[in-house]
């Protein structure tokens, strides 16, 4: 890329006119003071607000704009992220009712603080609230099937009173 | 009495014309108008005929070169000094004159409002020499060959028209307008070469 400067020369001589393009006479003999009488006239009419702050700062300095749009996006997009996250880790949780069984932790892997202690959850009261409770355990010991031996057929009636 | 003028004189403050542009823009910063005031009288010129360079329109020239003061008054005191105030406040005027042509763009309003060129135009020596000289066309007066120039500018890019406003217009170098416009010199250089050439193909009727 060659940009001699004698390639130009015409039209840096033609550009030169525009030098002379001027305001109408006497046009910044009252420019300035037309400037400060709008400032005098801004600091009397309202008063500085945090936006007026930061819309000044960003004309004056556009990266600070672009940083500060950037940076939000970031929280906005941070935030929906999470939210998403969030949500996901609710739907995974069983609810109360629902088809999902609450899987007892296996008792050899855990710590001793770790396990089930149904002695002490019994002392607090709290044994048979627990959805890991061994109420379970305990209650297996009586519970017993029917098997096919002692099953017995028995005829059933029923009635209703009024009818 | 007059032995003692001198010495009156030395202790007098000096006018805020010669005081130095960072007291100035720190005795603004303080909230004195006088000073910031000094301020806008040194630069005003300089902003408003870019200014009208880039919108070619007088009133809306004014108009952002009045705001810019304003709003550079407004964010003063967040200015540290990295750069001249001049170029800061150059740099206020040039983004905001860029939003306003890209609204202007929008709203399709381009009609230009140029003023007659001042009396001394006529005795530019390169103007002179250009008219009589290097154009073909021996009709053509200044004025002709100023209105074909500035249709020519405004076809320009407005960030085009800024760097051949900036360089050779208004005779800034490479450096201060990489500082204005925020860019390194080497984009400012092939921004210069490549709006000259736009410049040069659409004028080469007048330029052989």
């Amino acid at each position: 890329m060659s940009s001699a400067p004698e390639d130009f020369e015409n039209l840096r001589r033609l550009l030169a006119c525009k030098r002379h393009e001027v305001p109408p006479p006497g046009y910044f003999y009252r420019f300035s003071d037309r400037v400060i009488a709008s400032i005098e006239d801004e600091n009397a009419r309202r008063p500085s607000t945090w936006r007026e702050w930061i819309a000044a700062r960003f004309d004056a300095r556009p990266f600070w704009a672009c940083a500060y749009g950037f940076a939000v996006s970031s929280l906005l997009l941070m935030g929906f992220r999470l939210s998403q996250m969030f949500e996901a880790e609710a739907a995974s949780v069983p609810s109360p009712g629902g088809p999902w069984v609450a899987l007892e932790p296996d008792q050899n892997n855990l710590s001793s603080s770790q396990r089930f202690q149904p002695q002490l959850a019994h002392a607090a009261g709290l044994a048979s609230f627990s959805s890991i409770s061994p109420e379970i355990e305990a209650a297996s010991q009586s519970i017993h099937f029917p098997t096919r031996s002692n099953l017995r057929v028995q005829p059933a009636s029923f009635s209703f009173s009024g009818h | 009495m007059l032995d003692a003028l001198p010495a009156t004189l030395s202790e007098a403050p000096p006018v805020l014309e010669q005081v130095d542009e960072r007291v100035l823009v720190r005795r603004a910063q303080e909230g004195e108008l006088a000073a910031y005031d000094e301020l806008v009288k040194r630069y005003q010129e300089r902003i408003y005929a870019t200014l009208y360079h880039m919108t070619a329109n007088h009133e809306d020239a004014h108009d952002l070169a009045q705001e810019a003061f304003i709003k550079a008054f407004r964010a003063l005191k967040s200015f540290k000094g990295d750069s001249s105030f001049f170029t800061w406040v150059y740099r206020i005027a040039v983004n905001k004159t860029i939003n306003f042509l890209k609204q202007r763009k929008n709203r399709g309003q381009g009609q230009m409002s140029l003023n007659d060129l001042d009396f001394n135009a006529e005795h530019d020596p390169d103007l002179v020499a250009l008219v009589s000289e290097k154009t073909p066309r021996r009709d053509l007066n200044l004025a002709e060959l100023q209105e074909k120039l500035n249709a020519a500018m405004q076809k320009l890019s407005d960030v085009h028209r800024l760097v051949v406003t900036l360089h050779d217009v208004q005779g800034m170098s490479h450096e201060e307008i990489s500082k204005i416009m925020d860019c390194n010199t080497g984009t400012v250089r092939s921004r210069l070469f490549y709006a000259r050439q736009q410049l040069q193909a659409y004028l080469s009727d007048y330029l052989k």
